[in-house]
């Protein structure tokens, strides 16, 4: 059984490296991160679960990091935004100007990535149930959406 | 970032974890099972749970399992909502548990999480309620299985220590026909106003509900009253006698809104089941 009791140094799989961190059974993921990592990529929002700003992948799904353990993370692949390198959906929002202060950026490639690669020829109930998990407080979900779209083409999904 | 410290503790068997919430209890401390980690750090982040040791089950091989058994199928209590949205035996289990929450949160929160959790809402218990299903709870002296009915009061009813490692559900109600309505009040990636949940079988009209009391329920006395041969009109009139709390009134909706729609969808329900 493993277990933490303490201020422990923690092997972690991020973005294809292994990363040694100390961490204390109450941090959370998004903070070790942000915090200790230099990965600054995911962004605290809520920290409640809600927004999706600091959504990163475990094992290719997307999940929030504010609500999960750091602890929790070991033996799991983890991917932030630091992680993608002109991927079809990065290009897509740049070309489709799918964000204006940027702060929900991140997120919403994390998840649109994800979701692309689960399921590349999403249609349109598939991609609002999974964007869903994000808000924009800015409100570009028009261009947001026309970016998802692109993204799929030039995966060639569609 | 969780404001107080805790230890933390990832058991590999049901023994592992029911002899380290034990030792735990022994020395003193207050441990807590923790599974998806979405309620537990939430309450934690904001001060209104507080514990010396968390015990995460998400290592027990036996509660990730969805399997077919002699008896029934078999959903561990670690799967996913998004895993058990994915297993498509049960129609029903699917579509409730699809409205739980947002698709990505849905990658973490867990059945067993959900259905023992401390918020009022619990929408995943509402058809294994109406299936009836079998409850497995584990604690020091092993394993027993008890029907979700008699186990769940207001709460799941666990002693110190137990904890649930799945649930099972007959076959039979693999084709029984269900009807499913979830009124939000904007959002849909909201709590619900409220929920219900129906099936009919051999034995009539059976309703689970969700958001209308500060706990999900399934009573019979209610099934008894729904089922009687009296006109929609009728039983919808004296239907709060049978309902086993108070409505809620919150910043979502008053009770005399949430009793309103409530009675406009039960209606809704009857209708359809009378047209069936
Ligand atoms: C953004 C958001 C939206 C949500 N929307 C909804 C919604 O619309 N409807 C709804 O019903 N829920 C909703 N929830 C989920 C709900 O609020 C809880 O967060 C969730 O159900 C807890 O599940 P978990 O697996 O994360 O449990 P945890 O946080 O791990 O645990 C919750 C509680 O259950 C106990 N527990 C966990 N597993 C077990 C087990 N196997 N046996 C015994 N006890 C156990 C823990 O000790 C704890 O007390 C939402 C949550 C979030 C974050
Ligand atoms: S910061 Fe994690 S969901 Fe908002
Ligand atoms: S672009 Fe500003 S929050 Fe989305």
């Amino acid at each position: 059984m493993k277990s933490y009791k303490d201020y422990t140094q923690l092997i972690l799989k991020i973005n294809g490296q292994i990363r040694k961190v100390i961490v204390s059974p109450n941090d959370t993921l998004l903070h070790v991160l942000r915090e200790k990592l230099g990965l600054t990529g995911a962004k605290p929002g809520c920290e409640n679960g809600d927004c999706g700003a600091c959504t990163v992948l475990m094992d290719g799904k997307p999940v929030k990091s504010c609500i999960i353990l750091a602890v929790e993370a070991e033996g799991h692949e983890i991917t932030t935004i630091e992680g993608l390198k002109d991927t079809p959906i990065q290009r897509a929002f740049v070309e489709e100007s799918a964000f204006q202060c940027g702060y929900c950026t991140p997120g919403f490639i994390m998840n649109c990535h994800a979701m692309l690669n689960t399921i590349p020829d999403a249609d349109y109930d598939t991609i609002k149930e999974w964007l869903s998990s994000n808000i924009c407080r800015c409100t570009g979900y028009e261009e947001i959406k026309k970016a998802v779209k692109k993204a799929q083409k030039i995966a060639g999904g569609l | 970032m969780i404001s107080f410290d805790f230890e933390y503790y990832r058991p590999d068997s049901i023994k592992e974890a029911t002899d380290v919430y034990a030792q735990l209890h022994e020395e003193g401390k207050s441990p807590l099972y923790f599974s998806g980690g979405t309620e537990v750090i939430t309450m934690a982040r904001k001060g209104a749970l507080k514990f010396d040791a968390l015990i995460d089950l998400k290592n027990i091989e036996e509660m990730n399992v969805y399997r077919k058994d002699e008896d029934g199928i078999y959903f561990g209590a670690n799967m996913t909502l998004n895993e058990a949205a994915e297993m498509k035996d049960f129609p029903l289990i699917r579509e409730v548990v699809r409205t739980i929450g947002d698709h990505t949160i849905r990658n973490r929160i867990t059945l067993g999480g959900n259905i023992c959790g401390r918020l009022p809402y619990r929408e995943a218990l509402l058809p294994f309620l109406l299936y009836d299903a079998q409850v497995y709870i584990a604690g020091i002296n092993g394993i027993k299985a008890l029907s979700i009915n008699e186990a769940f009061n207001k709460r799941l009813v666990l002693s110190k220590g137990e904890f649930v490692i799945g649930f099972k559900v007959k076959e039979s109600f693999m084709d029984t026909k269900y009807l499913n309505i979830r009124k939000v009040k904007t959002s849909e990636i909201d709590y619900p106003l409220f929920h219900i949940a129906s099936i009919k079988d051999e034995e009539g009209i059976k309703i689970a509900v969700s958001g209308l009391c500060a706990y999900p329920f399934r009573s019979y006395e209610l099934d008894k009253h729904i089922n009687c041969n009296s006109e929609p009109d009728e039983i919808i009139n004296n239907v709060y006698q049978f309902i086993p709390g108070t409505i809620k009134e919150d910043n979502i909706a008053s009770a005399e809104y949430r009793k309103a729609l409530f009675e406009l969808n039960l209606e809704k329900i009857l209708e359809k089941w009378g047209e069936a």
